[in-house]
Formats: structure tokens, C-alpha cells, sequence
């Protein structure tokens, strides 16, 4: 009887259509955060908010469509999909379009990620709600099914494979040698071949979040800004736990269909149980892995509840050394501004501040009233309101940021050092995420709109931040001296390149960022040198140990990226190059080969006069070396061969032991199947056995 | 290591690539992993098993309760377990089938912290038959489905159900040849106590045959003529080659041998006669499948089918059970024809062959067959002709199988019976007592 023909027992009860109508809500919502995240990372045009919502649409449709040809068919689920495909091509058409080498097929690459879209919602779609009952399913563990692990029988398959080739060796393995394994399961082979063939639930979601590795993962390096970074990673977390959810979901489903199609029923409570557990579960995993150290972010996201300080009313005492001392009020800074020490003293504070102290949240909240003083006095360009900027939190360094706008030289000499700050900076310090969030939204309101000066003022805070040039108290002070000069310059010319300036800080923002550095990610609060060192002996470390394990598992490293290769072919329904050699049984006898213990491991029981071994061990250990010197002569037994037959064709192959394999044959023989009790003496001829074995082995000769 | 290193390069990636989704998804799926592997190891080790029979052996008809006790040995509640008694899908499901079951045995429960959990079904049989109750297999996993894991909690246990015993109608229980004597035409044994006659003596004639009153009456020597013993009891062969036992009459046909022969068997042992068995079929013990407590898996369909019985016997001895009187020997031969199932090994003539040197010369060789051909009946014929007193029992329908084989066992002046159906074997019995 077919097994698809027969139908379950049970109906499927309410549970069983709640979950399903949960699944493609959680489709949805997968597929959406994969194609929002799409859009922040790749779209730079000024409509992905509307962008956004017609591609949530259209993902909402294509599910919507999964599930009516699912229920009704697909030829009236074509009728859906047709308009669908109509305006959502159209809409894709009006709002984005590819520049560069690919603009002439820019239709043709909408049409095929839209496509894409579409068939990966389908697929999936039918994937994780399709509940046929007349199918159980396969009751095998997505990871198994995939062959993404490696089974667990297979030690024990593997020993028993030893262990008949270790009973071959004996006469207790000829004995019974008729039940060989595989006439202990007549058609394995084809029926593991029929169960791959069957579908498994859950194997798309599977894809889909081995997706997340590299699409997110290399995806992130082309989002320019942190707010966008921030909204990727967001759409990251719920990408996740829809998908997370999603196999939670379709196990539930597959499970309770496989018991229906038993007889059998699921508790409610049980039912409860199972889903409470996986949500709560779900949702604890993405929090704690969110609380885990991340590159570009030093802390977690959740401070200490409380903070050790010193306490108030401490002066800075002009004996003591080092840079760090009490912040200056305001007005001490101004006071300090009117002295050349007091500006050494603030950028000695300024020093501290940046190098060592990073922001309890990760995100530089701390400094926010900063970048607000900070934008004010941008926006009046006056050079004073510019210098209490410095004083109040930021670095020396954006004197010589603010003349960037005007002076080139200048500006070419900071980005030098800021560029190699700025991607940490984003993480780490909220200022430079805020500007250039509020960089993006001014640019996609009025991008031509833009006060030069709030641009010159963003772009002053980002170099104010490199560490590197404020250890050099002389170089601070002269470029104060060229910031006067320039900031002069800069108000007279600032009507005249406010244009021509907006349109570089946007291309600037537009600019994807360098990647981000490595050198300040988790380790701000060290000297740059010393973070660098650290850095590189971090990865040096873990470099390490993957060039160890590879040096140590050379043959594992290889047999991984065979399964690799295999499970490539096999996810675009190729036939792996190993699945041929199953088909042609070359597996077996590697299988096979590969439980055959070497000749060396096998102990000589003539070394020590027999000492410890009785004749009929002997004579069992000698054929069973014979053996496994054969096969790696080359000669293996066959299953179907007897010993008398293994040693005859032996002899044939290998001249040399021919008499000694017919020896070891024929006493196995009469020990076994005659009853025969050898004595010592009468097994000696053994020992010269052993002794042509090992000669072989030290100068193997060239079969004929 | 292998994790480590996996692990060290997403990092190394990571933290070059200041890539913090890519190494954040790797977090989470990691953990994923390892959790959901963990769990599922955990709670897949926690659980054991005990399976509880009323009776391992019952007759057709009747009916076995099996009790399961899962038991939790962890701190830790398994959240979700399918514990499965495996038992033989041709047994269940035929056709026609030969056990059915009252419940179910197979449940889903949750298994709290050193708890134990109960399932309970009932097994009913319908065919004779030797059955694998078990192994008892629970199947658990993490709820995303990600691993499943399938271990065997408890060893299974064997189901003997034993073939009908059917008396024999118009039998004479206070006779002393119940099922006949057969002269025999070959010598080899005299019976001293019975004396056909007295003849001149001749040179060999043993001095304890010469019969002195006739001697001396006669004043010739005279020696005693001896009937030749007769044989008693049976040796019953049955032919269970899957060339004359086909498969359109299965296994309606190859009980109904067995029942006959079972019953004959039980007949003899009342009449405390010799009886024995020979047979070319397999015994399905031999099919017994190596399954290792606590034996993990990883998916169900390889569980099931290394646990699964053998399907096929490579086995070619056959059958032997030497005559012997008793209700012991009765049990075993009731044991042995329970479990008896076609072959495809040893023809009947290769069995005959193989089996003749221990076939007691003093019982009758009975001979329960399907479909008789040339090489068979020539074989029977052989043995017929060797001295041996040979009866043919043709289990078939009437039909042209049956006379064909009828035909050529006449032919080798072998007696033939019909076992037409069940009801006929109590006539079997009694056209036994008659001479063909």
C-alpha cells in the first residue's frame, strides 16, 4: 500500500490551524527583514521608506499567494500573481534603478530580485504550512537531513563494519558469514536513497538563516551610516527569531501530523508547553547573544546600575602629573581659553576623556549635549563658541576640523588620521552616528538645503576623536593658530562653497565608509599602539588555532570541504561526485577500507614464544594480519570469499606468501569447521608466516 | 576542535571585517546549534524503558497485555518524548494479519524530573507466528526540530504464538497403533515376539532363532520365522520451499501444514509413540536482529529498521528433530513448527538428500507438501524403495495441483492424502489408520 495513500486517523484540531495560520505570519516577517535589510544596505535613492512599504506589500502578497495555491491550487493562485507581478515590476521600475556598468539591464536585475523574492516566499512558504496528511514526513532531525552532521550511527555503523571484517577474519565471521550486513538490511542503500528524496519541513527556513551569515554579515559593509547600521541590525534580530520561530512552528506542525497519521494525539498541555518553551527560548537566545561582545561595540548593551567616581569638590593640582584632572566648568574654560596654559590644560583633559573613557552604553548618550553645543556652534561659525565646543567635551582636534571646510590642507591632513577612526567612532561614539544620521535625513529632505556650516560642524566631530594627534600638545596649538586664520577665510567664503559644500558632504555620507577597523573595536580605552598589539595578538591566537587544527586534522579539514562541495551540489539538486561513487559501490569499500585495521596494529603472538596466547588466538591473529596486510597489498577479502579462496587468490597475486596465506587458511579452516585442537607445535609454521609478513612490509616487492 | 576552529575563523572574520551582524548570526545560530543538540542529547540519555508481558507464549485466539514504564533518571524534565514499542508491520497489517492491537502503542508525553510515565496496549493473535514485541524506541529532539534523536530504551521481547492443536476425530484412543503399522518389505529388524513361521535351518541362522520342539518333532533343525518389526509412530517432513509453497497461498497453506503436522505430533505424544520433525523451512528465531540497548539513531526510518527483525535467512540447515516420545519433545516440535516459515534454501528432494542418514528407519516418514514434481517424487520414491514406509499428505485444493502430485506419488507406490482444509485434518488422522 502506498504510504502517501493512507490517510491519518486523527483530524487536525484547532491548535494544528492556529499554528498554521501563524507560520506565514512569521514567513512574512522573515522574508520582510530580509528584503528591508536589503534595502538599507544597497538602496541609496531618497524613497526607501515607500521603497519599504511596497516591497513589505508585495511580501506580503507573494505568502498570502503561497498559501491560496497551497489550498486552492496554483492555477487560481495565478490569477493573484499576475496584477501582483504587473505593479510591483512597475513600482520597482519607478522608484529604483542601477547606476554604474549594470544601468543598461537595470530592468532585467528589478525583474530577477524580484523574482528571487518571490520564488524564495514561495518555496519557503510551502515549505513551513503545506500540511499534507497523507504524509507523516521523514522524522529526521532538520541538521540530519541535511547531512549537515554527521549521524550518529555512523561510529556504530562504522564498528560494526570492523567488526565484520574483523569476524571475516575469523572463522566465527566465515561461520556466519552468510548474514552479511547486507542481507541484515536488504536495500539500505535504496531506501536511504528514497529517504533523502523525501522532503523534510523546515529544510528552506534552514537555508534561509545559514543566508543570515553572509548576506547580513557582508551586507553591513556597505551601509554608510550607524543609524542605518543600527536598523540593519535590528532587522537582523527579527530576521532571526522569525526564523527561529518559523522551525519552531513547522516541528510543531510536522510532529502532530506524524502522530495523527499514528493514532495518536497530543496533549494541550503538552501543545502549550512546547510553544511557551520555544518562544521564551527564542527570544532569550537573541537577547543574550545581543548582551555578547560584538566587534565595534566594547560593552554590552546594558551598563552597571551604578558607578564609581570621584567624589565632588576635587581640584586639579597644578603639581600633579599625568594628564588626567577635574573637568573645568565653563566658565573656567573660558578663563582658560584666555591663557595659552589653559588651553593646554583643557586639551590635556580632552586627552584623557577621549582615550580613556568609553561610553558606558556603547553609544555615547553622555555626549549628546555636547553634539548639541557642538551643532550650535558650528551653525554660528564663531570661532570662540567653536573653542567652548572643545572645551566641553570634544577634542582639541576639531580646530584643525573646523578649517577643513576652508583649507585643504588642513583637511587632507585630519581626514588622514580620521578616516582610521571613523568606523569605530560609529559604534562607539553616538556623536558621529547623530550627525550622520542627521546627515542622511537632511539630505534626503533638502540635500541642496544644507547649511555649510552644520556640515562643517558634523564633519569637525568626527576627527575630533582621533587620539593620535592629541598627544601633540605643539601640533594642537599650531593648528589653532591656522584654525584662526582658516575660520576667517571660512566665514568670508562660507556663503560662496555652502553649495559646492553640501554637495561633497553628501557625497561623503553617500560614500560607503571604510571598513570598519578593527583597531578600536573593543579595545577604546587602550593607547592605540597597545590596542593594535592586542588586536593583531587576537586574531594571531585564534589564527592559531585554526592553522593548529588544520595542521592536526588535515584529513578532517579535507573531508569537510568535500562535504562542503557535496552539500553545494546537492542544495542545487546535483548529484555529489560521492553519491556516483556510492552508486557504483566504491563507497562501500572505502567505507569498508577504512574499518580494516592496519597490519602494523596487529601484535605478533610468535614475538614472545606465544607467550599469553593461546594456539587457536594465534592462528586468529595470523589470519586476521594476513588479511589486513593483503588489503593494503591491495588484495582484499571479499565478502563472498572464503579464507581458503582468499589465500588461493592471495598466492596468485603475491607469490611470495603464497604457501604461508594457504597455511594460515588451512589451519583457520580445520580449527573452525573440523574440530581440530592445535597445539603449539603444530601452529609453529604460523611464525614463519608472520616473519614473511613483516618482511614484506619492510621491502614490499612489486606484485607481478 | 573542530567547533573551536570554526569558531576561531568566524571570529577572525568578524573582527577584520568589524562585521558585528555576521558574527552576531553567528551567535545565534551556534548556540541554536549546541543547545538544541545538547537538550536533545540530554533527554534523549535520561530516558529507560521497561517492558512488562503478561505471557510470552499464547495460543491463536489469545490475547497479551504489555506494559511500558518510561522512566526519567535525569534532574531534568524531558519536555517532549515518542516512545514507540517497534512491532512487525506485516504482523500488523498483513495481509491477513496475524497479531492485532487493542491501544496504541506508541504516545507523545512530557516526562517530569525523576518520574516515570506508563503506556499500556494489548496484543491479540490471530496467526501462529514468532513476533518481535519491541524494542521499545523513544524519540526525542529540541523543539525547533533541528536535531532528533531515536534510542532504543528497552530490548525487545518475542511473542510466540503457538499453532492449533485440532483432535482427531474417529480416533481410537485404546488402540495400540493408533496411526498404523506399515510392513515393511526390507528387514533389517525382527520382531522375536512375533512368529510368522519355522524353516529348515540354514548356515548363519543365529542359535537363539532355532525353535527345539519343532527340531525335535521333525528331528531337523528347525528355525523361527520372524515378522519384521513394524514401525510406530512418525517422522513428519514437512516442505516449506517457497517453490511448492506459493505465495497466492500464503500463508493460509503453510499454516494449515503446520496445524496438521502439530496436531498429528500431539496425537502421537498421547499415544506415547515416537514422533518427530524434519523440515527444509527456516526457523525464525534465526532472524533475530542484533539490537543493543541504548543504541542511538538518528532518524526513525534507520531505527526501524535495525531494530526490525531480519527479513531474510540465509540459513540452509535444515530442520532436524530426531523422534522421541514425550510431552517435552511435544513442546519443542510445537515450538519449532510455531516459528516455522518457508525458505527458499533446500528443495524437498535436496532435503531428503541431506536429511536421510538421521531419518529413523522405525517410524513412518510423513510427508506434508504442496505441489509435488518429478525430482520430489523421485526423491520419495528413493526412500520408499530404501525401506522406509512413506505417506504423502498433498495440502492443496482440489485441483489440478493436487492430482498431478497425487499421479506421481502413486507412481512411486507412495500412499497419498489430501489435506483439503482444517476440518479435514481429523479425517487425515483417521484415513491414516486406513491402508491407502
Amino acid at each position: 500500500m502506498n504510504r502517501r495513500d493512507k490517510k491519518p486517523t486523527l483530524a487536525p484540531t484547532a491548535i494544528d490551524a492556529i499554528v498554521v495560520a501563524l507560520s506565514p505570519a512569521l514567513i512574512i516577517g522573515m522574508v520582510s527583514c530580509l528584503v528591508f535589510f536589503l534595502v538599507v544596505a544597497f538602496y541609496r535613492g531618497e524613497f526607501d521608506q515607500r521603497l519599504m512599504y511596497i516591497l513589505g506589500l508585495f511580501t506580503l502578497a507573494t505568502v498570502l499567494i503561497a498559501r491560496i495555491a497551497i489550498e486552492s491550487g496554483r492555477t487560481y493562485a495565478n490569477a493573484f500573481s499576475l496584477p501582483l507581478a504587473i505593479v510591483s515590476v512597475i513600482a520597482m521600475f519607478r522608484f529604483v534603478t542601477i547606476a554604474g556598468p549594470l544601468g543598461p539591464i537595470s530592468p532585467l536585475i528589478n525583474i530577477v530580485l524580484l523574482g528571487v523574492a518571490w520564488y524564495l516566499a514561495d518555496r519557503i512558504t510551502f515549505d513551513c504550512t503545506s500540511v499534507d496528511e497523507r504524509d507523516s514526513g521523514v522524522q529526521q532531525g532538520l541538521l540530519q537531513s541535511l547531512g549537515l552532521l554527521k549521524k550518529e550511527t555512523l561510529p556504530k555503523a562504522s564498528s560494526d563494519l570492523a567488526a565484520t571484517a574483523a569476524a571475516a577474519a575469523t572463522a566465527t565471521a566465515a561461520k556466519d558469514s552468510t548474514v552479511t550486513p547486507q542481507a541484515k538490511s536488504p536495500g539500505t542503500a535504496q531506501a536511504k536513497k528514497k529517504n533523502k528524496k523525501r522532503h523534510n519541513p523546515g529544510v528552506w527556513v534552514l537555508y534561509f538563516s545559514l543566508l543570515a551569515f553572509p548576506l547580513f554579515g557582508l551586507g553591513q559593509l556597505t551601509i554608510p551610516d550607524d543609524a542605518s547600521r543600527s536598523t540593519a541590525f535590528y532587522l537582523l534580530v527579527g530576521y532571526l527569531g522569525c526564523a527561529l520561530a518559523l522551525l519552531s512552528t513547522t516541528s510543531f506542525i510536522s510532529t502532530r501530523r506524524y502522530l495523527r497519521h499514528r493514532g495518536a494525539s497530543m496533549p494541550a498541555e503538552m501543545s502549550r508547553s512546547w510553544l511557551g518553551y520555544a518562544g521564551v527560548g527564542i527570544v532569550a537566545l537573541l537577547v543574550i547573544c545581543l548582551l555578547l561582545p560584538l566587534p565595534g561595540r566594547s560593552l554590552g548593551l546594558v551598563g552597571l546600575p551604578f558607578e564609581l567616581k570621584s567624589p565632588d569638590g576635587l581640584q586639579t593640582s597644578r603639581w600633579g602629573w599625568g594628564d588626567e584632572g577635574v573637568q573645568p566648568s565653563e566658565s573656567e574654560a573660558e578663563a582658560d581659553e584666555a591663557s595659552d596654559s589653559g588651553i593646554v590644560r583643557a586639551d590635556a583633559k580632552d586627552k584623557g576623556n577621549a582615550a580613556g573613557a568609553p561610553q558606558p552604553d556603547g553609544k555615547g548618550k553622555p555626549q549628546a549635549s555636547d553634539q548639541a553645543q557642538l551643532d550650535a556652534s558650528s551653525a554660528s561659525g564663531d570661532r570662540g563658541k567653536s573653542e567652548n565646543g572643545n572645551s566641553q567635551g570634544n577634542t582639541s582636534q576639531e580646530n584643525p576640523s573646523d578649517s577643513k571646510s576652508s583649507d585643504p590642507a588642513a583637511e587632507k591632513k585630519n581626514s588622514a588620521a580620521g578616516d582610521s577612526q571613523k568606523g569605530d567612532s560609529q559604534k562607539g561614539d553616538s556623536q558621529t552616528g547623530d550627525a550622520a544620521s542627521e546627515q542622511q535625513s537632511s539630505d534626503k529632505q533638502s540635500s541642496d538645503q544644507q547649511p555649510s556650516d552644520q556640515q562643517s560642524g558634523n564633519d569637525d566631530k568626527a576627527p575630533g576623536d582621533q587620539p593620535e594627534n592629541r598627544d601633540d600638545r605643539a601640533d594642537a596649538e599650531k593648528a589653532d593658530a591656522e584654525k584662526a586664520d582658516a575660520s576667517e577665510q571660512a566665514a568670508e567664503e562660507a556663503e560662496s562653497q555652502a553649495g559646492e559644500d553640501s554637495k561633497q558632504e553628501q557625497a561623503t555620507s553617500k560614500t560607503p565608509p571604510p571598513t570598519s577597523s578593527p583597531s578600536s573595536n573593543g579595545f577604546n580605552w587602550l593607547p592605540t599602539g597597545l590596542a593594535d598589539i592586542i588586536k593583531w595578538l587576537t586574531i594571531a591566537v585564534l589564527a592559531l588555532i585554526v592553522i593548529l587544527y588544520a595542521i592536526t586534522h588535515p584529513r578532517e579539514v579535507l573531508q569537510q570541504w568535500r562535504d562542503f562541495l557535496d552539500f553545494i551540489a546537492r542544495l542545487f539538486g546535483r548529484r555529489s561526485p560521492r553519491d556516483t561513487a556510492a552508486a557504483s559501490g566504491a563507497r562501500q569499500s572505502a567505507a569498508a577500507t577504512a574499518a580494516m585495521r592496519p597490519f602494523r596494529s596487529f601484535a605478533n603472538p610468535f614475538a614472545n614464544q606465544l607467550q599469553g596466547w593461546t594456539p587457536e588466538q594465534a592462528i586468529h591473529q595470523t589470519f586476521a594480519a594476513l588479511e589486513a596486510w593483503a588489503a593494503e597489498q591491495g588484495r582484499r577479502r571479499q565478502r563472498d570469499e572464503t579464507a581458503a579462496e582468499f589465500a588461493k587468490h592471495l598466492g596468485r597475486r603475491i607469490p611470495s606468501v603464497d604457501s604461508h596465506a594457504a597455511t594460515a587458511a588451512r589451519m583457520l579452516d580445520s580449527l573452525m569447521f573440523a574440530g581440530w585442537k592445535p597445539t603449539t607445535q603444530e601452529i609453529a609454521p604460523l611464525a614463519k608466516v608472520w616473519q614473511a609478513l613483516v618482511d614484506h612490509a619492510k621491502n614490499p616487492l612489486v606484485s607481478p | 576542535m573542530r567547533t573551536l576552529a570554526a569558531i576561531s575563523l568566524l571570529l577572525i572574520v568578524g573582527l577584520l571585517l568589524g562585521a558585528s551582524m555576521l558574527v552576531y548570526s553567528a551567535y545565534v545560530l551556534i548556540a541554536v546549534f549546541w543547545i538544541n543538540r545538547y537538550l536533545s542529547h540530554r533527554w534523549t540519555m535520561a530516558l529507560h524503558g521497561t517492558r512488562t508481558m503478561s505471557t510470552q507464549e499464547l495460543e491463536i485466539g489469545q490475547g497479551v497485555h504489555v506494559q511500558l514504564r518510561l522512566e526519567n533518571r535525569d534532574s531534568m524534565q524531558v519536555l517532549w518524548v515518542i516512545v514507540e514499542d517497534s512491532l512487525p508491520r506485516s504482523a500488523l497489517f498483513g495481509p491477513p494479519p496475524a497479531l492485532t492491537l487493542e491501544g496504541n502503542a506508541l504516545r507523545i508525553c512530557s516526562v517530569p524530573a525523576k518520574a516515570s510515565r506508563v503506556l499500556t496496549y494489548k496484543v491479540n493473535a490471530l496467526r501462529r507466528g514468532y513476533y518481535q514485541i519491541g524494542p521499545t524506541i523513544a524519540e526525542t529532539g529540541d523543539l525547533l526540530g533541528l536535531h532528533r534523536r531515536f534510542r532504543v530504551i528497552a530490548p525487545p521481547t518475542y511473542l510466540l504464538v503457538l499453532p492449533k492443536l485440532i483432535p482427531l476425530a474417529g480416533y481410537d484412543v485404546a488402540s495400540s497403533r493408533p496411526v498404523g503399522e506399515v510392513k515393511v518389505t526390507y528387514r533389517l529388524l525382527e520382531d522375536p515376539t512375533l512368529i510368522s513361521g519355522i524353516r529348515p535351518y540354514q548356515p548363519g541362522d543365529p542359535l537363539r532363532s532355532i525353535h527345539w520342539r519343532a527340531t525335535a518333532r521333525t528331528g531337523e533343525i528347525q528355525c523361527k520365522q520372524y515378522q519384521p518389526t513394524s514401525v510406530a509412530g512418525a517422522t513428519l517432513i514437512v516442505d516449506m520451499h517457497k517453490s511448492t509453497n506459493p505465495d497466492h497461498h500464503e500463508p493460509v497453506r503453510s499454516d494449515l501444514a503446520v496445524t496438521a503436522a502439530a496436531s498429528i505430533c500431539h496425537t502421537l505424544m498421547q499415544m506415547q509413540q515416537p514422533f518427530g520433525l524434519v523440515s527444509n523451512g527456516r526457523d525464525a528465531a534465526d532472524r533475530f536482529a542484533e539490537t543493543e540497548q541504548n543504541q542511538e539513531f538518528s532518524s526513525l526510518t534507520d531505527a526501524k529498521r535495525q531494530v526490525a527483525m531480519l527479513e531474510k535467512d540465509e540459513r540452509l540447515r535444515p530442520i532436524i528433530l530426531l523422534p522421541t516420545r514425550g510431552p517435552e519433545h511435544f513442546v519443542q516440535i510445537h515450538k519449532t513448527l510455531a516459528r516455522l516459515e518457508r525458505t527458499d534454501g533446500l528443495r524437498l528432494e535436496e532435503l531428503l538428500l541431506e536429511a536421510q542418514s538421521r531419518i529413523n528407519r522405525n517410524t513412518t516418514i510423513m510427508v506434508i507438501l504442496q505441489q509435488v514434481d518429478d525430482a520430489a517424487a523421485l526423491g520419495l520414491g528413493m526412500l520408499k524403495r530404501r525401506g522406509y514406509s512413506v505417506a504423502a499428505i498433498v495440502n492443496n485444493y482440489e485441483n489440478e495441483a493436487f492430482n498431478s502430485a497425487a499421479g506421481k506419488l502413486l507412481a512411486q507406490h507412495i500412499a497419498v492424502y489430501h489435506l483439503l482444509d482444517e476440518q479435514s485434518i481429523p479425517t487425515i488422522c483417521k484415513n491414516l489408520m486406513l491402508r491407502y
